[in-house]
């Protein structure tokens, strides 16, 4: 064996030490999302909202961006996300896009929409790939009835919101629903005919040429109709989304094309409604947000519920109660999985008292998924009056 | 298994969805730079036993070059895209295998009586490969998913193994210095 030469040595601590510093500037830190929590909150009564970050490390609650109503017929509420960058909180209201740059050297940035969105364009957060977020919408065109008379009529489009340059193109497509992305995928599931069955369509859509690829078509009178939530698994490659066939809640696995798995959620004497789902990044079990009739003084109860997706029993990890509200208020009742599967973020704060929710239940709820008994810790959030006005509150 | 790589190389690796290759829908365990530099540390190894290239100057000149062309792209001073974030990776991958390389070359005996193949076929295929990685990722479709993802880990086992290799070379070469250190007499 030959010995090795000094100049063959140095060369190899190059290659070790770029080597080092390649894997510390690509490893994971920990960004936001891990130590962070942003979620909206909502005045029904003064049509009031805002967004507040909670700091998990320094346990503070901070409101970064609020706004008061356009006007009464307003109804103001907020889908917020971080960008993929961590240091940005992207705001989605129903006129307007807003970049906060909270960990970042940019401006706030905002962006308005030509046309307003219905406030239900808004129940699942807006995706972004890349330097685009997708929003469905919808436009006014003219178009001849029957009798040859132009009547207006509304067009479902795919707003793609530039968010370097902040320009925004619209693109008529079709999709009457709401879209999803993971990594540089885009999903849909929108409404759809097969022959006179009611259905719906999971596809692909193309994010830069905005062309559809259905993937599954399912029909409601076999899969049952969905409550609109839907989620990606961690690889992209499963979806799972909630539904309800015949009074019974069930979540429905889609692998590839094809519908995977049923898993019943509840018995259908059961009055129970499903929200969003999020997977737990072994894909063993779904968390899905829920409302349940207490069957007295018009009480339900909100919380998480852990489904293992083996079929083993449900598990609920029961939050705050509160009245029934639209879609027994589980648009505005979303939970949020850590980025680490760890634990799970929900508020009540967008219910509000106009959901029957009491001012001591108003809080961030953080379910610890690494204990046993799930333990949930409450961040109490100052309920505001319930009055008409900001000028009235203090 | 998709799972497993996933916690495996999130160990290493940001796994931003927004820079990471779905060939087929389905997200690789890595994003695309270290895409490039595992699935390229994967096919230099390869290469490297296969054609055994001599590791003289210009092979040494070579893989300097190779990993100190990723300072523009790695630490960001020229904007790029998904297909050179894999290819940067790719042949910064190529460079760090290349100079990993060099020790346990020098200490195993090359003499097999076999002619050792010229550096220019080993530089044609890992060039080839620079290029065919991105496009296999973007049009591969599912079936590119799986085999990347294997390369990707067997490129990881790959440095793993040069690093504890060299690692140990080193030890053992401290070892023997200090061995004659001790023996030698003190004049």
């Amino acid at each position: 064996m030959s010995k090795p030469s000094v100049r063959d040595t140095l060369l190899t601590m190059l290659g070790i030490t770029a080597l080092i510093v390649y894997v510390l500037a690509c490893r994971p830190s920990f960004s936001p999302d891990g130590t962070k929590v942003i979620f909206p909150t909502r005045n029904s009564k003064s049509k009031e909202a805002s967004v507040v970050l909670y700091d998990l490390k320094k346990k503070t609650l901070q409101t970064i961006f609020a706004m008061s109503k356009m006007s009464k017929t307003d109804d103001v509420g907020f889908a917020v996300q971080w960008l993929p960058d961590g240091k940005q909180v992207l705001v989605n209201g129903v006129s307007f896009v807003a970049i906060l740059p909270l960990g970042s050297s940019n401006p706030t940035r905002i962006i308005p929409l030509e046309e307003k969105l219905d406030a239900g364009m808004l129940q699942l957060t807006p995706p972004v790939i890349g330097k685009y977020q997708f929003i469905p919408s919808k436009t006014s065109v003219e178009v001849k009835n029957e009798k040859g008379e132009t009547v207006s009529t509304e067009e479902p489009v795919v707003l793609r919101v530039n968010l370097e340059t902040m320009e925004v193109q619209s693109f008529p497509n079709g999709i009457e629903g709401s879209f999803l992305a993971k990594g540089n995928q885009l999903y849909y599931i929108a409404q759809a005919k097969i022959g006179e069955d009611d259905a719906y369509e999971l596809g692909r859509l193309d994010p830069e040429k905005l062309t559809r690829t259905p993937l599954l078509q399912l029909k409601e009178k076999d899969c049952g109709e969905p409550s609109g939530f839907m989620t990606l698994n961690s690889t992209g490659n499963r979806i799972a989304l909630t539904a309800k066939l015949e009074h019974a809640q069930r979540i429905l696995l889609i692998r590839g094309n094809a519908l995977e798995k049923t898993i019943p959620v509840a018995e259908k004497d059961i009055k129970i409604q499903l929200g969003n789902a999020e997977w737990s990044l072994d894909e063993k079990t779904m968390f899905v947000a829920f409302a349940k009739d207490l069957d007295k003084d018009s009480l339900w109860q909100y919380g998480v519920l852990e489904v293992p997706l083996d079929g083993g029993n449900v598990r609920e990890i029961p939050l705050f109660t509160g009245k029934e509200g639209n879609n027994g208020g589980l648009v505005l009742f979303q939970i949020a999985l850590s980025a680490d599967g760890r634990r799970i973020a929900a508020t009540s704060a967008c219910l509000g008292a106009d959901n029957g929710i009491k001012p001591e239940d108003n809080a961030l709820y953080l379910i610890d998924l690494s204990s046993t008994k799930r333990n949930v810790t409450r961040i109490a959030i100052p309920m505001p009056p319930a009055s008409e006005s900001a000028a009235e509150k203090k | 298994m998709t799972a497993f790589m996933h916690k495996i190389f999130g160990l290493i690796c940001a796994q931003n969805p927004a820079h990471t290759w779905a060939p087929g829908g389905e997200l690789l365990p890595v994003c695309q730079r270290c895409t490039g530099l595992y699935v390229g540390a994967a096919l230099a190894v390869l290469l490297l036993f296969w054609l055994r290239p001599p590791t003289d100057t210009r092979y040494r000149w070579l893989h300097v070059i190779l990993v100190l062309l990723m300072t523009p792209f790695g630490f960001h001073l020229v904007p790029h895209g998904a297909v050179l974030r894999t290819m940067s990776g790719h042949w910064f991958g190529f460079g760090v295998v290349g100079l990993l390389w060099l020790l346990p070359e020098t200490m195993i005996s090359a003499k097999t009586g076999r002619p050792a193949p010229s550096l220019r076929l080993y530089l044609l295929m890992g060039a080839a490969s620079i290029f065919l990685l991105p496009l296999f990722s973007i049009w591969g479709g599912s079936f590119a998913a799986p085999i990347i993802s294997w390369l990707a880990l067997a490129g990881m086992a790959a440095v793993s193994g040069l690093l504890v290799g060299n690692v140990i070379m080193f030890v053992f070469s401290i070892l023997a210095w200090l061995r004659r250190l001790a023996v030698s007499p003190i004049s």
